[in-house]
């Protein structure tokens, strides 16, 4: 995706029949929103299900949406979502525990302790969201540099791959690797502020 | 040169890439949202599956506690077919939740796919009876207020 969700992508969102809106929003949320899922303690299955039902709560939620960014960050409301729906999905698990071994054994958390327990989780979302934005801007990056130029910087940086291999593999010398390291990471740091731009938190 | 800058990516990387490996639901998730889109939910809150049957045009079932589907006349969503049993499956309320039930049907339960014998619905789970599909959503009170 070329454009990081921002106010025009929302605005086409309220109109439900926006498919190609949507498909991007999915495209672009989807990873923040399992992951967030992921480091609250859900399975994959139980991620899956807060994704889809994040999805579906915006797919309600949306036509009635008027963005308004002096009221307050998008992502601030896609939390207040995603955090009731992670909350029904550990409340839908310990059902779960409690059909297969009926002795009332207890998941991580209690329903009469849900508010206390998101009420802090804004720093992690965050932080995640942070980590969302450095992705963005590598797939953003990966496509202005040639094939193995983004190779080398994938298995020395982000595999951490020793450079004798990378160097064999690539039949580059390891000083090729440390310019394109540099020059792919000042890269990522120009992408970062761009995408900021592009969403008003500059 | 930030170190910092480099571990917050490699941690990122590391974390996007689990992510990917899970199943991309995204196609079934087009296909619901499509059908919402054609078929908007009832604005009164509660519990409802969307029908999907080729004889009928789709249409918002309310649950009740025992809303039942299958071949007979008595099911509350009747469906036809030699794979549908009598009454193939049941929805039952359990507090907040929804769950769909296979009541020993001959050939089976499956919900987004998968085979089930007891299953808590997600809003957006797709129940398959024989060739009718039912889609669940629940509405809640003010759900779609937006401040």
């Amino acid at each position: 995706m070329d454009h990081i969700t921002h106010e025009s992508l929302l605005i086409r969102m309220q109109d439900i029949q926006d498919g190609q809106a949507w498909d991007q929003f999915h495209q672009y949320y989807r990873t923040l929103i399992l992951n967030f899922a992921r480091s609250r303690g859900c399975s994959g299955d139980m991620s899956q299900d807060v994704l889809q039902e994040s999805m579906i709560t915006l797919t309600k939620v949306m036509p009635n949406f008027r963005y308004d960014r002096v009221k307050g960050k998008f992502r601030t409301f896609l939390l207040t979502i995603v955090s009731s729906r992670i909350v029904d999905a550990f409340r839908r698990e310990r059902k779960y525990q409690e059909w297969r071994t009926d002795d009332n054994e207890q998941t991580p958390i209690l329903e009469n302790t849900a508010e206390e327990w998101v009420s802090n989780w804004e720093d992690d979302w965050e932080h995640e969201w942070q980590q969302h934005l450095l992705m963005h801007a590598l797939d953003r990056v990966k496509k202005r540099v040639k094939p193995y130029i983004f190779e080398s910087f994938r298995m020395y940086v982000l595999e951490q791959r020793p450079a004798a291999e990378v160097t064999a593999a690539l039949d580059i010398s390891e000083n090729t690797i440390y310019q394109h390291r540099r020059r792919i990471v000042s890269m990522l740091q120009q992408e970062v502020e761009a995408i900021k731009l592009e969403i008003g938190e500059v | 040169m930030s170190n910092d800058f480099e571990q917050q990516l490699v941690t990122a990387y590391r974390r996007t890439r689990a992510g990917d490996q899970l199943e991309d639901n995204s196609l079934r998730l087009r296909k619901t949202r499509q059908l919402l889109l054609n078929h908007p939910p009832p604005l009164e809150p509660g519990a409802y599956v969307l029908v999907v049957q080729s004889e009928t045009a789709p249409y918002w079932l309310s649950l009740h506690n025992g809303t039942t589907v299958g071949r007979s006349d008595d099911a509350a969503i009747k469906v036809s077919g030699k794979w549908v049993s009598g009454v193939h499956c049941c929805f039952e309320a359990d507090g907040t939740d929804w769950v769909v039930v296979d009541q020993d049907s001959t050939n089976g339960l499956q919900v987004n796919g998968n085979p089930r014998a007891r299953h808590i619905l997600r809003e957006g789970d797709a129940i398959q009876v024989g060739s009718c599909l039912l889609i669940f959503l629940q509405v809640r009170k003010n759900e779609t207020m937006v401040d």
